[in-house]
């Protein structure tokens, strides 16, 4: 199994730190208000290992956003919190109007959708920019479910042999409250190689 | 079916107008630009909406119909997914996708005709990209959300408000009834002059209903302040064994005069646990006075017992019993299962609702144990650590 050397994970580090800059400029464009989303911490694992890493990270009821994308560059991406923290965030990106009482209403759920969306394609786009390849996605579907359902749901080709899940921790930073975030993304090793060689390829 | 397509008939079209059926058959408003933002698709729902003709629409500039959204996310939506991405426009962010004047009966609340909107790649988009959206009619959904809202904030707000005017006339109410009291002490005892029998007798039960509205205030005060979460507990080590020995101590008197026996149960003492033995005597006091309220022959047994994961506080009386169809409302504050009773027992309703709130603000709870025909059994239960 090929080993991500020092300067890929920095590569993809770094793509995710763009990716999610625009993403926190899309949300504080669309809500009027400040949103700053920091990526604390990232982790490349073979996806075999995603379940060992999520359980000291997340517990409980799930609230998925879900978009597999494909192209020359394919996998499954998914922006995932825990049911409560999605519902403080869906509440104070709209001032309250939706999850009152902590409940994700069809409201509250299309608006992670949309933040899952903005969060997914951003991080994905700046994948794309680097390759300098269209990633074309699906629609985002949202999900109330398990670890274990999510992890049962994730969509993995079989035809590229190893697979990667990398998984960024996200931060959000609103004007009243902080609220955490996960993305995991499911690629084969040959698209990290690609992106990365097409990084090195830029920088140099 | 009424589709104008764009003019080069091939396969992708033929798709196209399969999505603009289904779309129509979902109430579903849909158009499709190219990546000029002209329009190569209007179906019929849209044109239901909008007043715009298909033949009309089609051809035309999307931002000539609709210019307000010119430099928005909205037209921006229609530019990313022209190059290829999926963009999801939530109602609660955007309101709408396209700006369409509200014109049915029912949804007249807004000016727009709210949707919740994804903009989405054309199918097989090269070598001819563009988008296509598709916009559901949620104002129903909005106005049913906005109206449960409401009903629970103004539901919430009356609640508090409730609780808080209850607070506040329990204490101006007792007050006046301090110095009630303090005045007939003064009475009876002579001072300002000696009474004759008669008023000695009027003014020890101006002070006896006094105090019984002193205590009905205390536990209306208590109830209120529980609710309005302003309890303050003071936890310490208690040993359960002699709070329940001390409300039963309390309530012994009544006891002896209505000839019924208080029989106190341990399975070990002292039995030690972490709480606020105030509190504790509140609700045995409470409990103990409702079993000797409505017994009028026979025993009321006290057991303290513990299981892995609680302490268990049991009172059983030998009285009516609860009847099944009144179970549920013992709880809730002033209700007594027989309104009659009320007028002959005497007492607010408030006793339970009080000692339940009590027992949850310990971490703990009260239930009613299922003994029809055999009297109350009500257990407190506190939990461990």
């Amino acid at each position: 199994m090929k080993e991500l050397t020092g300067f890929e994970s920095d590569a993809l580090n770094e793509l995710f730190n763009i990716g999610l800059h625009r993403a926190a400029a899309s949300l504080s464009n669309l809500t009027d208000q400040r949103v700053i989303v920091d990526l604390p911490r990232l982790w490349v694992c073979p996806v075999a290992e995603l379940r060992n890493r999520l359980v000291g990270l997340v517990e409980g009821e799930l609230a998925t956003v879900h978009q597999v994308f494909r192209g020359e560059f394919a996998g499954d991406a998914v922006f995932l919190l825990e049911y409560e923290k999605a519902a403080v965030l869906a509440g104070l990106l709209t001032d309250g109007e939706v999850a009152g009482a902590g409940v994700l209403d069809e409201s509250a759920r299309e608006v992670l959708a949309e933040v899952g969306n903005i969060v997914l394609s951003s991080c994905l786009g700046a994948f794309g920019n680097v390759l300098k390849v269209a990633v074309s996605f699906s629609v985002p579907r949202i999900h109330i479910e398990s670890l274990q359902g999510l992890l049962s749901s994730m969509l993995i080709d079989n035809h590229d042999d190893v697979h990667y899940a990398l998984l960024a921790a996200t931060h959000f930073k609103l004007s009243k409250q902080d609220v955490d975030g996960y993305l995991v993304i499911v690629l084969g090793i040959s698209s990290i190689t690609k992106a990365t060689k097409a990084l090195e390829a830029s920088l140099s | 079916m009424s589709v104008v397509a764009a003019a080069n008939t091939n396969s992708r079209d033929v798709a196209i107008e399969g999505i603009l059926y289904t779309a129509d058959l979902l109430d579903v408003g849909l158009v499709a630009v190219d990546a000029d933002l002209r329009i190569t698709h209007w179906n019929s729902t849209l044109q239901t909406w909008t007043g715009i003709p298909i033949e009309e629409a089609v051809g035309g500039h999307l931002l000539d119909f609709f210019p307000s959204i010119t430099a928005t996310h909205r037209e921006e939506a229609f530019r990313r997914a022209a190059l290829g991405e999926t963009v999801l426009l939530s109602h609660a962010l955007h309101e709408y996708l396209l700006p369409i004047p509200v014109n049915g009966a029912g949804t007249r609340e807004f000016e727009h005709r709210q949707q919740s909107g994804r903009v989405v790649p054309l199918p097989g988009s090269s070598p001819r990209p563009g988008a296509v959206a598709f916009m559901q009619d949620v104002s129903e959904r909005v106005t049913r959300e906005k109206a449960l809202r409401e009903a629970k904030e103004s539901a919430e707000s009356s609640s508090r408000a409730k609780s808080e005017f209850l607070a506040a006339m329990s204490h101006e109410l007792r007050t006046p009834l301090s110095a009630v009291i303090g005045y007939a002490g003064l009475l009876t005892q002579g001072i300002g002059g000696e009474l004759g029998e008669k008023q000695k007798s009027h003014v020890e039960r101006i002070t006896a209903s006094a105090w019984h509205l002193i205590g009905v205030i205390d536990q209306v005060l208590t109830f209120s302040r529980a609710e309005a979460g302003r309890e303050e507990l003071a936890i310490q080590s208690v040993d359960l064994c002699a709070s329940a020995r001390i409300a039963i101590m309390i309530v012994e008197p009544q006891a002896q005069e209505k000839n019924l026996q208080v029989r106190l149960h341990t399975e070990y003492e002292p039995m030690q646990m972490q709480t606020d033995p105030l509190r504790v005597q509140q609700i045995l006091i409470n409990l103990l006075g409702n079993a000797v309220k409505f017994t009028d022959e026979g025993t009321i047994d006290v057991t303290v017992s513990s299981s892995t994961t609680d302490f268990m506080i049991t009172v059983k009386d030998t009285g009516p019993g609860v009847p099944p169809s009144h179970r549920a409302l013992v709880f809730e504050a002033f209700t007594q299962v027989d309104q009659t009773a009320t007028r002959q027992k005497g007492g607010t309703g408030l006793g339970l609702a009080v000692s339940l709130k009590l027992a949850e603000l310990l971490g703990g709870g009260l239930e009613l144990a299922d003994t029809e025909g055999t009297g109350s059994t009500f257990v407190l239960r506190l939990p461990r650590g």
